[in-house]
């Protein structure tokens, strides 16, 4: 299987490498994967249980602009806030910007310009105080099933997991109303697949982005 | 009694009259030796009736069901002791770990443990963890043979029977007779068996006991504890038959089963282990009363009372301080009356036709409140049975359930046979199934603190212990719309069987079904709440559509007088329907799990249902010398690559990884299969008179998989004795 898997990621790449020969784009962007963002990990473990404690219950906040998580928020300098499986957008009810996002179904590398239209904002009074609720008012909704991720196992005789859908991708409008897309490829750290609950640490963010800096809509 | 035989005899001549004669003589007609199945050559001598898929004795040949037949002669070859035993070895059955990689449960026709109904003597035995009746309860110690009726059956059995019916035949005395046997091997496993039967002129008795103890075994040596801890287990069976006049008879029968189990093990989460100790205790018996009398020779009338309760408690302490972590007990209750009458219009026309009361109860710390929940179920079922002209054989047969809870049910089925020559028959037989909800799936209240917390509610406690949780302002969101939680119905499937039986040559002979079955309506878990502490509340619903299909077949060839060979093998397509629909309009994605690169899942790459192999096959040599005495078997029995769905944790605290690990939770050509295996088990044995001395290795190759298949241990090496008093060898 490993052999037909490495064969299928092969002829992937390759296809990628001619197309973006072929392509005379003036001025190219690039996807960039951004490792383990931490979003309030728990510090310690229940010594009888194992159940994770300690949390903060703060952001986690990031800009595309710098590539970087960003240690002193406040107006539009960060784009994303994390935390647990909340992503907050810097717009709306959660920041001062111009954020906006939507989810799309499909290829990352496929969405080759941003939607000009069908964008939402956060739309939630609470989304920043700390026992933020999983909801729908969000530009990026939380909840099982509802934007990038399904929460599975957490039923009979199984720990719950939480699992960045294939096939979900986020276009966003960026604190000063740049475009970018992204997608999130694990909630654990350091990407195990498949996750074992027992031993992954969650809440390390693994996600790719294309971010435009010159204000267009293309993203690829 | 006396009568069977002639409607029997009378059915036969029917269908073949030209081998009446040498049927009732008990020589091998042709037609018969191929509807024997391959397996059973060499034990020609006994008569193949089977009386589950009718609930009347009729010959293999003549069923136009798929049926398995597996006999003690075959069974003692074989070394088996256990019911799990006996069933891994048949085309088509496949045993499959229950919840948490556990015990043995019988998966047919690709359809869970949940759907088939398991039978003694024609009596429900119940008692099921999570849904699986643990097949290894049963011991095969006493029995006359096994039945299998493939497809559903609920046309005569109602709920459960939906995916298939298993019926254990206790032996019957027929002379005075006493068995032992006593068979030690690996792990310090000792099975001991005894049976007595005593015949009068007017009555008979059957006593039968066996004694099965074991250490376990353990696959993860570098854990604390054992993969399957010790235990030790009793079964006590009686009947006593008594002809009260020429067409009474009444019979009383009991069974009791009873094991005790001590475990040890750590619970291992996030590099913490925590020491924990614990015992199990399950008992279970039945008492099984029925009276048959014989109106007229056309008419016979049997009325049967039968009441079984199964009880388990089991607990969980820290060696640290002795402190609880878990207690647990259930008591289950099932009591049902049936009169069942068959009634012969014509040597042609045979009608089945009964009526019956049953009432369940379970009282369990696992559901919500210590009330008592009970459930009735009143039926009628009416089957018929026409032989219009000689080749062709027509049953058709319905049934009505009244549960008090789910209302009503009509399960007709349909089963035709035709034989175009004594070389080649046709089969088909179409049915619906049914399950009725299970008491779990109603009334569970569940809590797992540990892995993030979650609950898991049955269906009619979700609604009330929802507006408890909202009074106390711990409900955060919902998932779903709250009118469409509290009520579940029945799981209905629709299924064709589709078969031929062939006479290649006068040695070789060839058995196919196909078959499909379609559950629209199957009850799965889904999260309905989120709670405060951010712990998601599940609850049950009819969710699923899902569908099974596949063939199953089996060559056999009889090599000389002695030699048997066999074939078996099924292919086996297991999906659920919104996948596959989800797929074929391009909306599935797999993400490559080290390239992190996401890509659309094709048609073709969607493997199916968890836990399913599409491949499962045997091949098996049999060696039968009743001259000489001897006797042996070759038999390899292969599961082919499959899914495990949901993590869990296993006994031994470690973690048992979801086969998805391409973040689209369905089971696709990427993911990590548990990988294909083949068994190989070997017997040998030499009767001397009375005596019998067995040796044999299970599992030769020693295949051992302690993540993924924990209840499959290692090699076993056994050695048996058995002698038995005053009864004449049968076998020569």
């Amino acid at each position: 299987m490993k052999c037909v898997l490495s064969i299928v990621c092969l002829f992937y790449f390759s296809m990628f490498i001619s197309c973006s020969k072929s392509d005379p784009a003036p001025t190219p962007v690039t996807a960039i994967r951004f490792s383990n963002l931490p979003a309030d990990p728990a510090t310690s473990f229940d010594p009888n249980t194992g159940a994770p404690t300690g949390f903060t219950n703060k952001f986690t906040f990031f800009s595309f602009a710098t590539g970087a998580v960003v240690d002193s928020p406040s107006g539009t300098n960060w784009d994303l806030a994390f935390r647990a499986t909340t992503i907050l957008v810097n717009g709306g009810t959660s920041g001062a910007g111009k954020g906006a996002a939507q989810i799309l179904t499909g290829i990352f590398d496929d969405v080759a310009n941003a939607p000009t239209d069908g964008y939402k904002q956060d739309n939630d009074a609470g989304g920043l105080s700390p026992a933020a609720a999983p909801n729908t008012n969000l530009a990026i909704p939380t909840g099982s099933g509802n934007a990038w991720y399904v929460a599975t196992g957490g039923g009979p005789s199984s720990p719950s997991v939480i699992t960045a859908t294939a096939g979900k991708v986020i276009v966003l409008k960026t604190a000063d109303g740049k475009y970018a897309k992204m997608e999130i490829l694990s909630y654990y750290k350091d990407a195990p697949a498949p996750v074992n609950p027992l031993r992954d640490i969650a809440r390390y963010y693994t996600f790719q982005y294309v971010y435009q800096p010159d204000g267009s809509t293309r993203l690829k | 009694m006396a009568f069977e035989p002639v409607i029997f005899a009378t059915l036969m001549k029917n269908i073949f009259g030209q081998i009446k004669v040498l049927l009732i003589v008990g020589s091998v007609a042709p037609f018969i030796a191929m509807a024997q199945g391959t397996d059973t050559l060499h034990f020609q001598q006994l008569e193949e009736v089977i009386i589950t898929a009718t609930r009347n004795e009729r010959t293999m040949g003549s069923l136009p069901m798929p049926v398995t037949l597996v006999q003690t002669p075959m069974i003692k070859t074989m070394g088996s002791v256990r019911l799990n035993d006996v069933l891994t070895e048949q085309t088509g059955l496949v045993v499959v770990p229950q919840i948490n990689g556990q015990g043995n449960g019988i998966q047919i026709q690709g359809l869970n443990p949940d759907y088939t109904l398991i039978l003694v003597d024609g009596e429900p035995i119940i008692g099921r963890y999570t849904g699986t009746l643990e097949l290894s309860r049963l011991t095969v110690g006493n029995i006359k043979q096994v039945e299998i009726v493939k497809g559903p059956s609920s046309s005569l059995y109602g709920s459960e029977a939906l995916a298939g019916v298993i019926n254990i035949i206790t032996e019957k005395p027929s002379t005075n007779t006493a068995k032992f046997s006593m068979r030690y091997g690996t792990n310090n496993t000792l099975d001991l068996n005894t049976t007595g039967g005593f015949v009068g002129s007017k009555w008979n008795v059957s006593v039968f006991a066996n004694r099965y103890s074991t250490d376990g075994y353990d696959l993860s040596p570098q854990n604390y504890g054992k993969t399957v801890s010790p235990f030790l287990n009793y079964t006590l069976g009686s009947r006593v038959e008594y002809k009260l006049n020429n067409q009474t008879i009444l019979s009383i029968g009991g069974r009791y089963f009873g094991e005790n189990q001590d475990y040890s093990f750590d619970v291992n989460n996030k590099g913490n282990s925590i020491r924990t100790y614990g015992a199990g205790k399950i008992t279970d018996w039945n008492l099984n009363t029925m009276l048959s009398h014989r109106i007229s020779n056309r008419f016979k009338l049997t009325g049967r009372f039968y009441v079984t309760n199964y009880e388990t408690d089991s607990y969980f302490k820290l060696e640290r301080n002795d402190s609880l972590t878990k207690q647990d007990n259930y008591r289950q209750w099932f009591k049902r009356f049936e009169l069942v009458g068959d009634y012969q219009f014509a040597p042609n026309h045979i009608t089945t036709f009964g009526t019956g009361l049953i009432d369940e109860s379970v009282v369990t710390n696992r559901y919500f409140g210590l009330t008592e929940r009970t459930l009735q179920t009143k039926y009628l079922f009416i089957q018929h049975e026409w032989n219009p002209i000689s080749p062709l054989i027509v049953i058709g047969g319905i049934r009505y359930d009244n549960n008090s809870k789910f209302g009503d049910q009509f399960s007709p089925k349909l089963s035709v046979q035709y034989e175009v020559s004594s070389k080649l028959v046709f089969k088909s037989s179409f049915g619906v199934g049914f399950k009725t909800p299970d008491f779990r799936q109603l009334y569970y209240n569940f809590y797992n603190a540990a892995g993030g917390g979650y609950n898991l509610w049955g269906s009619e406690i979700a609604n009330e212990r929802i507006s408890e949780f909202q009074k106390l302002g711990l409900i955060q969101s919902y998932s779903v719309d709250l009118s469409t939680i509290g009520t579940l119905e029945p799981e209905r499937s629709l299924s064709i069987n589709i078969g031929a039986k062939a006479k290649l040559s006068s040695f070789l002979s060839w058995d196919v079904n196909l078959f499909r079955n379609n559950i629209d309506n199957l009850i799965d878990y889904l999260p309905i709440a989120l709670t405060t502490s951010r712990e998601t509340i599940y609850s049950f619903r009819n969710i699923k559509k899902v569908f099974t299909q596949g063939i199953e077949t089996d060559l056999g060839c009889r090599l000389g007088s002695n030699f048997s060979v066999s074939i078996g093998y099924q292919l086996l397509f297991a999906k659920d329907q919104a996948v596959v629909d989800k797929v074929d309009r391009g909306d599935e994605y797999w993400r490559d799990p080290i390239t992190l690169q996401t890509q659309r899942l094709k048609s073709n790459e969607y493997f199916g249902l968890y836990n399913r192999s599409r491949h499962t096959g045997n091949f098996k040599v049999f060696y039968k010398n009743a001259k000489s005495g001897w006797e042996g078997s070759v038999r390899v029995i292969y599961r082919g690559k499959f899914g495990v769905g949901d993590v869990q944790g296993n006994i031994q605290g470690e973690i048992i990884p979801a086969s998805d690990q391409n973040d689209n939770l369905i089971l696709d050509e990427y993911d990590n299969f548990v990988p294909g295996y083949a068994l190989v088990n070997l017997s040998l044995a030499k009767s001397i008179q009375s005596l019998r001395l067995q040796i044999g290795v299970d599992n030769l190759l020693d295949y051992t998989n302690p993540i993924f298949i924990p209840n499959l241990p290692g090699r076993l090496i056994y050695g048996s004795v058995s002698f038995s008093l005053f009864e004449k060898s049968k076998n020569q």
